[in-house]
């Protein structure tokens, strides 16, 4: 660790990466990019809200994995992995929330209606807070892990609910966009940034993943006996 | 144009802006728990310990 | 664990299963429906509940196309006259709210309101529906693009 060469962490790198990929969405999207014919330039918002929902959903899924593996394995990194997706899919949505309100007032009219895609989305913010609330008040660390596997596997229902509800029920929101209804010069902003934020997300899920490893220290995760209770986070 | 909801830049700018700004603020959080966890735990703390 | 602790897990646990159990049985099952048609309003309209609802001045939302050539101007941008069809029926609405921007002849529109007795939809609050397709601008065009016809957008 004190060499002149300092090692960088390898989720700095990924970062970075995002970090860089981002600038060249953004600038492809903000200034490449042509407005949107009838939303002008308010489409340009949907270069960053359809990257951030794949991504949102993307996370939150890996959590549900994770959480699953947990249940499976008794890895304790999978608990760190699964309280890192979380968190990081409760920024995403909460994103997605905040630019889809600020797209859809200059473009539906109103910041906040309660249809099928609005509400299911604001269900999965709500469902994921509880999961870190319950987590909250776990002091077990073994416990703590399953109860929030659980509760994330619970939570995660509504993943596919969320992306499918345009589908299922008539909604204001418009339909899944395909290559087909996209104009071929807007796509590539929508691919760049899906990537960029991809990698951003990977870096935050690995610090808060190695967070939890630093809280849990050499310790290692036992079912509770009678009186083998470690110290909370 | 009077008496309508017009889009234009400050709605692009307000949704990049806001965002990544809950982006960021959360990565800061993040970094400065960890920075304190290491604090506390020492050596276990060592980035690339294992 | 704290009895505290205990009571708050038990309350998260709620919270998280609550919204699970909404979800799947609740308002958001096969049954809901964000808005109605034209045709599914009229025909509601008809039934004796339609008038239970009108007493407690219930508000409903009615989606559909805005017909071309019904869009009429009264005072002032907000005061609107106009028709949504679904292409088997249609019902004039009034409305008084501010429209945004997109709203034009054609396009897919949203209004909250009640039918009156006189068959006249009243609304107070309209939303665009934006479809699922994105284009750029055609060449010569502003992208705060307007009908070649010179109707009015607004």
């Amino acid at each position: 660790m004190s060499g002149a060469l300092k090692r960088v962490a390898w989720e700095h790198w990924v970062g970075l990466a995002g970090l860089v990929l981002l600038g060249i969405g953004s600038y492809v999207g903000l200034v490449e990019a042509p407005p949107e014919r009838y939303m002008g330039e308010v489409g340009r918002i949907l270069y960053i809200h359809v990257p951030t929902a794949w991504i949102a959903l993307l996370t939150l899924t890996v959590a549900a994995v994770a959480a699953g593996m947990w249940l499976w394995k008794r890895r304790p990194g999978w608990d760190d992995v699964q309280v890192g997706c979380v968190e990081v899919g409760i920024i995403l949505v909460a994103m997605l929330l905040v630019q889809g309100s600020t797209w859809a007032r200059p473009t539906w009219g109103v910041f906040w209606t309660w249809d099928p895609r609005l509400t299911t989305a604001a269900i999965l913010l709500l469902a994921f807070i509880a999961v870190l609330a319950l987590r909250a008040f776990v002091d077990d660390a073994y416990r703590r892990a399953t109860w929030t596997a659980v509760a994330t596997l619970v939570a995660a229902v509504d993943v596919p609910i969320v992306y499918y509800s345009v589908k299922w029920w008539r909604t204001l929101h418009q339909d899944f966009s395909s290559p087909e209804t996209v104009a071929g010069s807007m796509t590539l902003p929508l691919r760049i940034n899906a990537f960029a934020l991809l990698f951003l997300a990977t870096w935050l899920v690995a610090r808060r993943a190695r967070l939890a490893r630093l809280k849990r220290g050499t310790r290692v995760l036992e079912p509770p006996k009678r009186s083998a209770l470690v110290a909370g986070e | 144009m009077d008496g309508v909801i017009l889009g234009g830049w400050e709605w692009v700018a307000a949704a990049w802006g806001v965002s990544l700004g809950i982006f960021v603020t959360y990565a800061v959080v993040l970094e400065v728990r960890l920075r304190r966890a290491r604090g506390r735990d020492g050596a276990a703390g060592q980035e690339g310990a294992r | 664990m704290t009895k505290g602790g205990r009571v708050g897990v038990v309350a998260a646990l709620v919270v998280a299963a609550g919204a699970i159990v909404f979800l799947a049985v609740g308002g958001l099952g096969k049954n809901l429906v964000y808005y109605w048609s034209p045709t599914e309003l009229l025909d509601y309209a008809k039934r004796p509940e339609a008038a239970r609802d009108a007493e407690r001045a219930a508000v409903v939302r009615l989606g559909g196309e805005v017909k071309p050539g019904s869009i009429v101007h009264g005072d002032g941008a907000s005061d609107l006259t106009f028709v949504i069809t679904d292409g088997a029926a249609e019902v004039k609405v009034h409305s008084t709210a501010v429209p945004p921007q997109m709203f034009r002849e054609g396009i897919g529109v949203v209004v909250e309101g009640r039918l009156g007795p006189d068959g006249v939809f009243r609304s107070e609050q309209l939303m665009v529906k934006h479809g699922n397709d994105y284009r750029p601008p055609k060449d010569g065009e502003k992208p705060d693009w307007k009908p070649e016809d010179g109707s009015p957008v607004l």
